[in-house]
């Protein structure tokens, strides 16, 4: 559909203007912040239409730690039109378009002399930064004195202080009708127990099959929701000493006992066996992309339902015995699923 | 039927076990949806798991660990329409995911040393994924059967490092049609493929011709036309300790050429259709008649294999329609020494994959 035809005018052209709003926070380990939401305001006096979230992140000691998109969180909503679940994973929002650019660093372009920390992916001296972008499914239309409300999530999974960043970036534009009707994004996410992949055992104290709520992954509003994709993360964590330095690395980039180490199922709330045989995560949820794209529609109230397994290590996959397993403090990981889609909202 | 008025996702899954020689099937009833209800599968996903977390050996670049799909086939049909022309290997099936790998190249942006395992450890897993051309409809109870072949011919030495069963795991992945279609009509898909013999590089010179695909290797066997949707290519690469200087089986495998600087660059490929309309090919180069070949010649006029297929992505979209019995001829050629060991061997493919019209 032509721009103009969505809004109902037929004069854009000219006047049309790209606006990029960015709002910043630092946040110590553990902690909220719901950063100044002015920052994210349409004070165009116009109407502002969204293409793209970019979410930025950096570890402010990168001697201690990384920070990754899986337990730096965001929770967004459209004044009160809510988009996310409260909060979700950064990473979750949208496919792995380049898993090398998620973590930008001069760090993968060297050789490192420590194999112990390369085999963490843990390089203390260096900088990493964090970069997910959410290329929106429909333009979000904010109104003329809207705003995004964002509020940040440090999970803290390690202790490191960080730096968060969210830029909307879109479009003016101006003498544009105001439509009774917009595209409002979705996201619900689940996330599982941290689990440890190295052990053989396959319960670890949790139950299993671990199942998601029905408050999850599902569709709350009263409109049916256009679901686009799932999202797939494993979300790894691991620490490590090396000195007097405890490092704790944070990622979703090593195959192996990942892969291996987690099988689902899924269903939804009307009876669908979506993925009827227990199956590898990767497998069902995407391998390159974290993403499996699949366009459906969810009617109002009904959910998925994820059933995850953790099996038993695979044979072979111990820690090399180059490395003290004495400085291996806990290597760990855990599910996250989440669905993106849109619905109508009045506005 | 299903139970709800909307599509509804779906996965198929099935994983086998598949030995050194072994031809495993993949479970029946796994890969057929047992309700009512039709499904429309758009991607199919190959993980293929060797069992075993390899050391490295350094060879520019390339290891043992790298890049199983040379060594999978996959024979896949889905009620009794033909998906494939008999055993394809998985990685020609879809474009690459990475140029560095069929996983996160990130993993070989770091350093030897990478994947939970430690140093001189390989990541252990390889992922291909297929996007069918068009989607497929699958009628009810229909069964997307595949047969998971490991073949020995391309690593056939017993002191392979290779040793283990691969457990290699097939997931399907669509949607489940509240409603059935109202046209069974569907595009069913198809991959053929054509794998040249061996290619010793210290060997070769000048050698037009050593790979030629031509009869049914290319081609469109069906009384329809074929819309082939692209090309794909891969270069098997490979150690033959056995019988150093000759053309013969691996008995390491190193996956696929691509990674290897400059060694693309010196395979040559010429494609045309059976009634001679070129499809590649460049400028012929000249040649010392008088003496012997020099190596830059390339009297033939083939191209350089990274300029007929995208180099990230080891394929050539083509969207032609390929009309019924004809048929491609590939030409292949390997005109400079590009590695100095005289054990090693290389094995070029190229895939045809598009789809045909057929009533489900």
């Amino acid at each position: 559909m032509h721009v103009g035809n969505r809004y109902g005018i037929h004069n854009l052209g000219a006047d049309l203007r790209p606006l990029a709003l960015r709002v910043k926070a630092n946040l110590q380990s553990g902690e909220q912040t719901a950063p100044n939401s002015l920052s994210l305001q349409n004070q165009t006096g116009e109407p502002w239409e969204i293409h793209e979230f970019k979410f930025y992140m950096r570890s402010q000691n990168p001697l201690e730690g990384h920070v990754a998109g899986g337990f730096m969180q965001a929770a967004l909503a459209l004044d009160s039109m809510p988009i996310t679940d409260g909060f979700v994973p950064t990473w979750a929002m949208a496919p792995a378009h380049a898993l090398d650019i998620e973590r930008l660093s001069p760090y993968w372009a060297t050789q490192l002399t420590s194999s112990a920390l390369n085999m963490f992916g843990v390089q203390p001296s260096l900088r990493e930064d964090g970069m997910y972008y959410w290329n929106l499914d429909h333009p979000l239309y904010v109104p003329p004195g809207s705003s995004i409300k964002v509020q940040f999530n440090h999970t803290g999974l390690n202790n490191v202080a960080a730096t968060m960043g969210m830029t909307a970036s879109g479009r003016v534009l101006p003498g544009t009708a105001r439509p009774e009707k917009i595209r409002v994004p979705w996201i619900s996410t689940w996330q599982s127990q941290m689990y440890e992949p190295l052990t053989s055992g396959s319960t670890q104290g949790y139950a299993q099959p671990e199942i998601s709520q029905e408050t999850q992954l599902n569709n709350p509003f009263d409109v049916e929701l256009k679901v686009e994709r799932f999202i797939g993360r494993i979300n790894q964590v691991i620490q490590y000493i090396s000195g007097t330095t405890q490092y704790t690395n944070v990622s979703d980039l090593f195959t192996g006992p990942y892969d291996q180490m987690f099988r689902v199922k899924q269903y939804d709330s009307t009876g669908n066996l979506i993925v009827p045989l227990a199956g590898g995560f990767r497998n069902v949820y995407g391998s390159r992309n974290r993403s499996w794209t699949v366009r459906h529609t969810m009617p109002p109230g009904a959910y998925n339902r994820v059933e995850l397994t953790k099996i038993a290590a695979a044979a072979g996959i111990v820690i090399n015995p180059g490395i003290s397993t004495a400085r291996v403090v806990q290597v760990r990981a855990q599910a996250q699923v989440s669905i993106v889609g849109w619905r109508e909202e009045s506005l | 039927m299903n139970s709800s008025k909307y599509d509804s996702p779906c996965v198929l899954i099935s994983s086998v076990s598949v030995p050194r020689g072994g031809a495993t099937p993949l479970n029946f009833a796994a890969m057929a949806k047992r309700s009512r209800g039709w499904l429309k599968i758009s991607e199919i996903q190959f993980s293929i798991d060797p069992g075993i977390i390899l050391n490295r050996t350094s060879v520019n670049g390339l290891s043992p660990g790298d890049q199983y799909g040379g060594l999978i086939n996959v024979d896949c049909g889905v009620g009794r329409h033909r998906m494939t022309n008999g055993q394809i290997p998985v990685w020609l099936l879809g474009p690459r995911l990475s140029v560095f790998g069929e996983y996160g190249q990130q993993t070989y942006l770091n350093s030897p040393n990478t994947g939970l395992g430690g140093t001189n450890r390989m990541p252990v897993i390889n992922n291909y994924t297929w996007r069918l051309p068009k989607p497929m409809l699958v009628p009810p109870g229909t069964s997307l059967g595949m047969l998971i072949t490991r073949p020995s011919e391309l690593l056939l030495d017993g002191a392979t490092p290779l040793p283990n069963a691969m457990t290699v795991e097939v997931s399907a992945k669509g949607v489940q049609l509240a409603k059935p279609p109202k046209n069974r009509e569907t595009d069913i898909p198809y991959v053929t493929y054509f794998r040249g013999p061996y290619l010793n590089p210290t060997a070769l010179l000048l050698e037009c011709g050593q790979g030629f695909a031509t009869g049914n290797s290319l081609a469109n066997p069906f009384n329809k036309p074929l819309m082939v949707e692209r090309f794909t290519q891969r270069t098997a690469f490979g150690f033959n300790a056995t019988s150093p200087q000759s053309a013969g089986d691996f008995q390491w495998y190193y996956g696929n050429i691509g990674s290897l600087t400059g060694g693309p660059s010196n395979i040559r490929l010429r494609i045309f259709q059976n009634h001679y309309e070129v499809m590649s090919e460049t400028q012929p180069s000249p040649q010392n008649f008088g003496g012997a070949p020099t190596v830059l010649d390339n009297p033939q006029g083939k191209a350089i294999i990274d300029s007929v297929f995208n180099p990230q992505w080891a394929t050539w979209r083509v969207g032609q329609e390929l009309a019924s019995k004809e048929w491609f001829n590939a030409e292949l050629s390997a005109n400079l020494p590009f590695y100095s060991a005289a054990n090693w061997n290389v094995v070029p493919q190229v895939a045809m994959v598009g789809s045909r019209k057929e009533h489900v």
